[in-house]
């Protein structure tokens, strides 16, 4: 980016122009530039206003820098950097990179492993089926066998439930509707129905008690969180 | 006849105050500190408009640089890399605090801005010019797209050299020729009014 040459000879860029300006072609190699600068220059008396008027701009600016903060302002910001815990880098730089990418390494391969273990257990506990019959009720899923254990599956923080549609009334034993408190998935011989109560509407939910489709229950006792033993709704 | 002699301290050059740094040395951390952050903040205050959000910029700055000296390879000197991050926070705080909008109402203040002693009878009259001729810059610059008129600042603010733009910005030094080429087109066209004065 130095300039192009046409009938009256080499013209500089006005990039280069503005950096002669600026007195970025004072030293060096450049110097031979900026002398070949100035010579066009002095031939060509209205770019040099121009090249001037790019001068005055910066000027300007430098001619109103903001005023230095008194030393007050400063004490604050000195506070908190004092009290910067500092990951300091150290002239071993190329150490602690691989430190770094030793530890990246080992933590990937932890959690490859810690996700293949927990596939593992997760597949014995036959989650898969558990998620197949809340989308699937009434398919059941007869591969959940008696001795499973019963868990938690969502605490009463992250789970409200404001309506249930179609099939899935079957699977939700439920009082009223928000439900609060935490659900738990069990299996339906884990449960035992005494009695069905109309909700505040007077309708008589339907209940189907029958198969193997696991289902979510709501204790009536929002702070019982024990699902060891078969309980009443 | 008595002759005393001051001796000071050999000025270390940033690369010691970091290796100093690195071995637990807080004096160095207030010497960088201090030997920076003017330069920072008046990158900032000239991007934000006013003192209070400057500070801040400033403060943010040098809290991510510090805290994330491992990311600091040597490539380019520390101030530059400096200026990167605390120009990079002071962008960031404008855009969450809508500081463009806000810059040519605030810019006005010149007890708090300007170089000017408004005390004197004499200078009285040169300090109010001053000051609108503050404005009048701060409103241009705010006209300009970002990444001008970040460059222009770190050019005429902070009078880095193009070079140490383009370290500070990671861009070409001719790409910092063609921005500030610009940058100063617009501007004058901005401040037509007082080129002609």
């Amino acid at each position: 980016m130095t300039g192009q040459f046409g009938e009256s000879g080499w013209t500089p860029d006005a990039e280069l122009l503005a950096a002669y300006a600026d007195g970025e072609l004072e030293d060096g190699p450049t110097g031979d530039l900026r002398n070949q600068i100035e010579t066009w220059l002095a031939r060509h008396p209205r770019a040099a206003d121009k090249v001037e008027a790019q001068r005055r701009v910066t000027e300007w600016f430098q001619a109103t820098t903001p005023a230095d903060p008194p030393e007050s302002a400063w004490e604050p910001v000195a506070a908190r950097l004092q009290g910067l815990r500092l990951p300091l880098p150290g002239p071993d730089r190329r150490w602690s990179r691989w430190a770094r990418l030793t530890a990246l390494g080992i933590t990937g391969a932890a959690c490859v492993l810690l996700a293949f273990t927990l596939a593992t257990l997760l597949g014995r506990r036959e989650v898969p089926s558990w998620q197949g019959a809340l989308n699937q009720p009434r398919a059941g899923a007869s591969s959940i066998g008696p001795d499973m254990e019963a868990l938690p599956v969502a605490t009463a923080a992250e789970v409200e439930i404001l309506s249930v549609q179609g099939d899935d009334t079957a699977t939700l034993v439920v009082g009223e509707l928000p439900l609060e408190g935490s659900l738990l998935l069990l299996q339906a011989d884990e449960l035992t129905l005494t009695a069905v109560e109309p909700a505040r509407d007077n309708m008589v939910p339907e209940v189907r008690k029958g198969g193997n489709a696991p289902m979510i229950w709501a204790p009536l006792d929002a702070e019982r969180e024990d699902p060891e033993e078969p309980d009443q709704v | 006849m008595a002759v005393a002699l001051a001796f000071s301290p050999p000025i270390m050059t940033d690369d010691e105050l970091l290796a100093r740094l690195a071995g637990g040395d807080r004096g160095s951390l207030d010497e960088l500190f201090k030997r920076y952050r003017l330069l920072a903040y008046r990158v900032a205050h000239r991007l934000l408009g006013n003192e209070a959000d400057a500070l801040d910029a400033v403060q943010d700055g040098f809290v991510k640089a510090l805290t994330h000296l491992s990311g600091f390879q040597g490539r380019s000197t520390f101030k530059t890399w400096l200026l990167r991050v605390v120009s990079n926070a002071a962008l960031d705080l404008g855009r969450q605090r809508g500081r463009r909008e806000v810059l040519s109402l605030d810019a006005v203040r010149p007890g708090e801005h300007e170089h000017v002693d408004l005390l004197t009878v004499e200078n009285a009259s040169a300090g109010l010019e001053r000051a609108d001729m503050r404005q009048a810059l701060d409103q241009a610059l705010a006209m300009l797209p970002e990444a001008q008129r970040r460059t222009f600042v770190l050019h005429a603010d902070a009078e880095l050299s193009y070079r140490e733009v383009a370290e500070v910005l990671g861009i070409s030094v001719g790409t910092v020729m063609s921005r500030l080429y610009y940058a100063r087109q617009k501007l004058r066209v901005h401040l037509d009014k007082w080129m002609k004065k």
